[in-house]
């Protein structure tokens, strides 16, 4: 026979274990990532940022004029990296959490299609340093995801200087990312794009095979950029919802 | 030598990343992932010789080329 206990373990309250609690569901398990709760702090080496406004999870991005580079494409092994980047320390739970750790992480994103002024490049996940222009010093890995003034969007996987994103010749939608950073490594991810009615289209993988410095704090970034060497000119938007989980993997 | 790809891991996908030589690309195309043997690799590395334009040999090209051709083949053919 079974024991069932008839105590919560933890309140001690009559009537067995609570449930888990709202936030831990795994049935829903993302947050979305609001840029001005306060929670992110913005990296601008350029003053490419106007404003952000977030409405209905969507986050609005009104950018200044920028001259065309690749240094403002996220995806590439240009040595400079300066286009603009949210972050913040990764926490789990009230956990400071260090390049050690290894973490399971999952993006999922989309784009606001009725605003396309300019080639917007996005890369949302974890980073050691979020504050150099030195690209090789970012070591940053996740969601990838490009947008042009018409035609498909693409979605994939980005490797601090490499990116591998689907088919534009695909009606891509949103995209999801899974992926493993940390234990001292760049890690592996990832990414399927869904179509309007979330059906599978397509999947991409890529590696991040670069060592990770000991005991470094991780840091979440989304960082904004284009994915050509083209410029984005004054008031130019652009505007996108993204959810994230991040889970300590080990 | 026994190269082979890994048919079933073939994907469409557009790669932006440094190639071979250090270059970088962005390109859409196939990524077929190729398996070499670590048994052939002394073998194919110490007959290897990057300076000279004719290098590796005739037979060793014509192998490597035919699993790359056949993946392809299989791959874009594919229902």
């Amino acid at each position: 026979m079974g024991i069932v206990p008839v105590f919560d373990p933890t309140t001690g309250a009559s009537g067995g274990p609570a449930p888990v609690a709202g936030g831990a569901s795994l049935f829903n398990l993302g947050t979305v990532v609001d840029l001005t709760d306060g929670s992110w702090t913005l990296y601008d080496p350029l003053s490419a940022i106007q404003s952000v406004s977030f409405s209905g999870s969507k986050n609005t991005v009104t950018f200044n004029a920028v001259s065309g580079s690749n240094n403002r494409v996220w995806a590439t092994n240009v040595a400079t990296a300066d286009a603009p980047r949210w972050y913040r320390a990764l926490s789990i739970d009230g956990n400071a959490i260090d390049s050690d750790t290894l973490i399971s992480m999952q993006v999922s994103g989309t784009w606001d299609y009725a605003v396309r002024d300019f080639r917007p490049q996005l890369v949302v996940g974890l980073c050691l340093d979020p504050t150099t222009t030195t690209r090789a010093n970012i070591l940053g890995q996740g969601f990838l995801a490009n947008l042009n003034e018409t035609g498909n969007p693409a979605f994939g996987s980005w490797a601090n200087t490499a990116g591998t994103v689907t088919s534009t010749g695909l009606a891509s939608i949103s995209g999801q990312y899974l992926g493993q950073y940390g234990a001292r490594r760049g890690g592996y991810g990832i990414a399927t794009a869904l179509d309007a009615s979330d059906l599978w289209l397509n999947y991409i993988q890529r590696v991040f095979a670069s060592t990770l410095t000991s005991t470094a704090t991780v840091y979440e970034i989304v960082g904004l950029g284009t994915n050509s060497s083209s410029a984005i000119l004054l008031n130019d938007q652009t505007a996108f919802i993204l959810t994230t989980s991040m889970i300590k993997a080990k | 030598m026994a190269l082979h790809a890994d048919q079933t891991a073939i994907v469409q996908c557009s790669i932006s990343a440094p190639d071979q030589q250090g270059a970088e690309f962005t390109t859409e195309g196939f990524v077929i992932p190729l398996m070499v043997p670590l048994a052939d690799i002394g073998s194919l590395l110490a007959a290897y010789d990057a300076a000279n334009q004719y290098s590796p040999n005739a037979e060793d090209s014509r192998k490597i080329a035919r699993v790359v051709m056949d993946a392809l083949k299989a791959a874009v053919e594919a229902p």
